[in-house]
């Protein structure tokens, strides 16, 4: 097979794959082997994307049509640095949480087997089609796709509080893409295309253009938790079903966070001055502090990691005022490193609430010597989310940090190592419940649960969290993809 | 032609004759006469008119003080003096007897304060008379000591320090510079100033809190209403104005030195947003007072697009200026007759001739509004003609929402009364001076072209939006059911700061108001509040046209 | 003018379903104003595809189609949220347990 037809097959394979298999498990309730089918896509796909990065590393960014339309009509695929970085994220977690997925939905009672796999398939396919797509509308189908995907997960995990944080979310979802439909049509209206590399090299400046970049940031800005309409995030990701929490957390919110990157970095530069993106910033940087602070406050596992999610999605803002190759690269990094982490986190605490039948931090005591492993990854996990060295997110935070220096906007750094150091509070204030206040009257319940901890439950979140330890060794290997067509300018990393 | 004794004798004594008065309420023997003299002072600082045109120089007082009537503040001293007065009136018969002496203490020092800062032309002295004016303020918003009050009073407080401690920054830095800088030609000096752009931005920002600018207009829907009827007429009526005084006196205004082109668009911009969007929620309200706080906001941010204007086009600012003063004289007027209005609205002659100044408000022809809103117009620059259909729609909106206000005060309960008491005769001079008074202002300007006002194309032009909204309201009078009208509480925004509970202050005895109390936002209660769906969008939404603010 | 006309009224739909979703707390009032937002958005979608100088373009219909689908399907999902939401809340005011109340929806 030659690079050619490999570039058309692996895009295609991964957005029409994970559909089909959707279907086909929908319609014919094949439930055990769904798993194996979709452990086997993922280890192809897998496969696939190392000669296709490859390829994409030589010839440059990838664009092709579907369907063989015209340059500005139907649906166009692009593929450049960014986007291979989240095919890649994209691959594993769902090939580790399918792992995970398939091993939990046998343990838990009663088994949402029949709906899980469905959603579980079809938000796979509309995060490989969000992350391929090179056309503002198809954009907004497929961000529609992983909407309709998502909020069903989280009411899996039955009840009232579920249920109302998964409307919470809808609406919050509902009002986003309309408000991001406006931009679009704006952008239609005004420049007559939906091309984002057509429209990266004709765009003129305009006020109506500016306008629907704001929209459209608006709408995803809802999708993606940013900071002053996140608040729907930390209920709807702590009542959903640990593995639908791990997806939402990693990759869901981050897709969302991920076409506002798209927007403003590339596309729709010439729309926006220095003195918005400097108020972009400091949005993201609000966001830091403000979640940072608030997963420090709360008493339960699942939402001091979901409060942290909102707080990681703020440094993915901080791009837009610094726009340098560093800063481009220290974003993706922090975004694969949080994916990997925040995925391995959600799946550890899905194992101990399986055992504890409750994720309150108080009942963490005493957990280190039963549940070692699990308290490992968080450990590990939250090193990384921290940035301590030599994690990923190390990586991650040095370039942020040099790019800051470097374009002389000094209190981003500053916001950087804040950023930093309450991560690090808060992940040893969950180790310090688990390692350092023995509780005798908790013992029990973990000795009856001990015997129901299967592999596959336990070694996917270690394994993700060793990856994102390992990003950390990668930077200079990783740094050369990261930067394929990257819409910015300066020095490489 | 003056002997030179009389004007440092007039610039020092008018001001601090209501402070001996105010002293006066504590001893017993003097207590009377001064609750007697109390009402009428605000008229006894008429003779300053005196001033106009002349500069007075006290070295001797602060740090030098200088006192003075320039065409800016004349029209705005009127103001004070004829809305003072008969506020004052209305309270001696309105307020309690036994709390009379509390009452007009703070309203003697609010009222120094506000005199003060209208003619006072150096930095210190304004200075020191803003800061009188707004903490004297506070007695009078929390003047009945009810729970809401405190709590109107404590956002006022922080809202009022946050401008103030802006303000004071920038005359740090500008003292730093100038010393105490005087205000008639403070504008030239800009040139020449380190961090002019800073200075003026703080300025811009301080003053902008006094004028309720969105989204810095929290404290002025709660603080208003809940003051005592002549006191929320001052404060809206006259007091908002001291931020258009600060603003007139501080920033670089037709001074070529220095840009501030982004600054005066920007300007424009959120007085136009404000004033629209004022409108829009003051419309959601069920309280007539709260209507009316919401239209002097909407109000006051038409008179900072004119300031914005004057910013962004220098070639054009002393006549905006003009217009803006005289803009501020009709709203002032008419926003005193109307909030008075509130405790007669019983009365036979009162209750119908209401519908003169909320006419007026909303700009229909012949009136003082549509006089100043056609000068607005006259002199919107040749770049920013897309402001007139803004303008139209404004009158739309403030028409719709003064109809609101008459139907809000119809249904109250009232008791009526056709007796010709001091308080409704003073209420009917106020009305007369209302419709002459900006006419007069207008005709003595050589520079205003008050004529055009009276064209019948201009008549029509100014008609029509009003008799739209005449006809819309009608509408929705007979057919939108009452039950169904939505609901914005009061303040908004600070809906996203409230505390769930606030216990009564245990210490605070009745006849003496308490210290606020500063309890901070818990980090809980805000997430809860952003959890919901409409303040979160709402901050959101705020947040992008602020970014879109930027893009200008 | 009539393109005016319909920008406005595009327009003013927009507002007032915002202002609606802004305003409104009940559940199915924000569903519908959300769904005469999007209204608004596809005439002025329409509006574009009726103003192409060289006659009526496509394109801007397909999107108004394929929107109006994703509308209706988030619409419906939400309708049937909200009828289990519903019986959730009935079963619990029936049993008289408080549990998950705190997590009221708005």
């Amino acid at each position: 097979m030659g690079l050619t037809e490999l570039s058309i097959l692996l895009p295609v394979l991964m957005v029409f794959g994970p559909l089909l298999l959707a279907l086909l498990v929908f319609l014919a309730q094949w439930q055990r082997s769904a798993d194996w089918l979709g452990m086997g896509l993922g280890l192809i796909l897998l496969a696939l994307l190392t000669p296709f990065s490859g390829a994409v590393l030589l010839e440059g960014p990838l664009e092709m049509q579907l369907g063989g339309h015209d340059r500005g009509l139907a649906i166009p695929f692009y593929v450049d640095g960014l986007t291979l970085a989240m095919l890649w994220l994209n691959t594993l977690l769902f090939l580790f949480i399918q792992v995970y997925a398939g091993a939990w939905l046998q343990l838990k009672q009663p088994a949402p087997a029949a709906e899980f796999r469905p959603l579980f398939l079809l938000l796979w396919s509309g995060l490989n089609a969000l992350f391929l797509s090179g056309d503002l509308f198809n954009l907004y189908v497929t961000l529609e796709i992983t909407t309709l995907a998502a909020v069903p997960l989280v009411i899996l995990s039955h009840g009232h509080a579920a249920m109302a944080a998964a409307m919470r979310y809808l609406l919050f979802a509902l009002v986003g893409s309309i408000i991001f439909l406006l931009g679009v049509a704006l952008v239609y209206a005004q420049a007559g295309l939906l091309s984002l590399p057509l429209l990266q090299e004709q765009a003129e400046p305009h006020p109506a253009l500016t306008v629907a970049l704001l929209a459209m940031t608006a709408g995803v800005a809802m999708k993606a938790a940013l900071f002053p309409v996140h608040a729907w995030l930390p209920e709807a990701h702590a009542s959903a079903p640990s593995p639908a929490s791990a997806l939402l957390s990693a990759l869901v919110a981050k897709a969302a966070a991920y076409l506002i990157l798209r927007l403003w970095m590339g596309p729709l530069e010439a729309q926006w001055t220095p003195a918005m993106a400097q108020l972009m910033g400091a949005l993201g940087a609000a966001g830091i502090i403000y979640a940072s602070i608030q997963a420090l406050r709360q008493t339960r596992l699942k939402r001091v990691i979901a409060y942290s999610t909102v707080a990681q999605l703020g440094y993915l803002l901080l791009l837009i005022p610094m726009a340098s190759v560093l800063a481009w690269n220290g974003v993706i990094y922090h975004a694969l490193t949080h994916g990997l982490a925040k995925a391995a986190l959600f799946l550890a605490a899905g194992n101990l609430i399986m055992v504890l039948r409750d994720d309150s931090l108080r009942n963490l005591a005493g957990c280190d010597r039963v549940l070692s492993k699990n308290i490992l990854v968080i450990g590990l996990a939250g090193v990384a989310i921290a940035g301590l060295p030599p994690t990923g997110g190390f990586i991650a935070k040095w370039w942020l940090i040099s790019a800051a220096l470097e374009s002389g906007q000094w209190w981003w750094a500053v916001v950087i190592g804040l950023g930093g150091l309450l991560a690090a509070a808060y992940i040893f204030r969950i180790l310090s419940y688990a390692f350092f206040s023995p509780d005798p009257h908790q013992e029990t319940p973990i000795h009856q649960a001990q015997g129901q901890l299967t592999r596959a439950l336990v070694w996917p979140p270690v394994i993700l969290a060793f990856l994102a330890i390992a990003l950390g060794m990668a930077g200079g290997l990783l740094a050369p993809f990261l930067e394929i067509a990257a819409p910015v300018t300066g020095a490489q990393a | 032609m003056m002997s030179s004794w009389l004007p440092p004798l007039l610039a020092f004594c008018l001001p601090v004759l209501p402070l001996l008065v105010a002293a006066g309420l504590f001893l017993a023997s003097t207590r009377s006469l001064a609750l007697r003299t109390a009402p009428w002072l605000p008229l006894l600082a008429l003779p300053l008119v005196l001033l106009h045109d002349q500069l007075v120089e006290l070295p001797w007082l602060l740090l030098g003080a200088r006192v003075g009537v320039d065409n800016t503040a004349l029209p705005l001293l009127l103001l004070a003096i004829a809305a003072w007065t008969v506020a004052g009136l209305h309270a001696s018969d309105t307020i309690e007897r036994e709390q009379q002496p509390r009452f007009y203490l703070f309203w003697l020092l609010t009222w120094t304060g506000n005199l003060c800062v209208f003619i006072t032309l150096d930095a210190a002295s304004f200075y020191a008379a803003y800061a009188m004016m707004s903490v004297s303020a506070y007695g009078l918003v929390i003047f009945f000591g009810r729970m809401a009050d405190y709590r109107a009073g404590r956002v006022y407080l922080v809202m009022a320090l946050l401008g103030e401690a802006m303000i004071l920054s920038g005359l740090i830095l500008l003292a730093g510079q100038l010393g105490n800088a005087p205000l008639d030609a403070l504008a030239a000096e800009y040139a020449g100033l380190n961090h002019g752009t800073l200075i003026s931005w703080l300025f811009l920002a301080g003053f902008a809190v006094k004028m309720g600018l969105i989204p810095l207009h929290m404290w002025l829907p709660l603080a208003h209403p809940q003051a005592p009827v002549p006191a929320s007429a001052v404060l809206s009526g006259v007091i908002l104005k001291a931020g258009l005084i600060g603003w007139l006196r501080f920033l670089p205004l037709g001074s070529e030195g220095i840009d501030l082109e982004t600054a005066g668009l920007m300007l424009l911009a959120a007085g136009l947003f404000t004033g629209l969007v004022a409108a829009l929620i003051g419309m959601s309200q069920h309280k007539a007072k709260v209507i009316l706080a919401y239209s002097s906001i909407s109000q006051m941010g038409l008179v900072a697009s004119l300031v914005g204007m004057a910013l962004y086009s220098p070639e054009n600012a002393p006549l905006l200026i003009s217009i803006a003063v005289l803009f501020a004289l009709h709203h002032g007027l008419s926003k005193t007759l109307l909030f008075l209005g509130v405790d007669h609205a019983g009365h036979r002659w009162i209750g119908k001739l209401l519908w003169l100044p909320s006419l007026s408000l909303a700009g229909a022809p012949l009136l003082s509004g549509a006089l100043a809103k056609i000068l607005m117009k006259s002199e919107i620059p040749e770049s920013l003609t897309w402001l007139e259909p803004i303008l139209l729609i404004s009158s739309l909106l403030t028409t719709l929402l003064l109809m609101r206000f008459l139907h809000q005060l119809a249904g109250q309960h009232q008791t009526a009364d056709n007796q010709w008491s001091r308080p409704v005769v003073a209420w009917m001079i106020l009305l007369l001076l209302s419709l002459g008074l900006p006419w007069i202002i207008a005709i003595t300007d050589n520079a205003m072209e008050s004529g055009i006002a009276v064209k019948p194309g201009y008549l029509l032009e100014t008609g029509l939006p009003v008799l739209l909204g005449l006809f819309l309201a009608a509408l929705t009078w007979r057919y939108w059911p009452a039950n169904r009208h939505p609901r914005i509480p009061a303040g908004d925004l600070i809906e996203l700061f409230r505390l769930p509970t606030l216990r009564q202050p245990s210490w605070s005895l009745p006849g003496r108001p308490a210290m606020p109390t500063l309890l901070p936002v818990t980090l809980r209660q805000l997430d809860a509040r952003l959890a919901a769906m409409g303040p979160a969008l709402l901050v959101w939404l705020v947040f992008l046209a602020l970014l879109g603010l930027l893009a200008i | 003018m009539t393109v005016m006309l319909y920008a406005t009224t595009a327009a003013t739909l927009f507002a007032l379903g915002l202002y609606a979703v802004l305003v409104r707390t009940g559940l199915i009032h924000r569903l519908l104003a959300a769904n005469v937002m999007a209204t608004a958005v596809f005439l002025f979608l329409i509006l574009v595809s009726a103003e192409n100088p060289e006659g009526v373009d496509a394109i801007p219909q397909a999107m108004v189609l394929t929107g109006i689908v994703i509308a209706v399907s988030l619409t419906a999902f939400a309708l049937a949220l909200l009828r289990y939401l519903q019986a959730a809340d009935d079963e619990e005011d029936q049993t008289g347990s408080q549990d998950g109340r705190q997590n009221g929806p708005d």
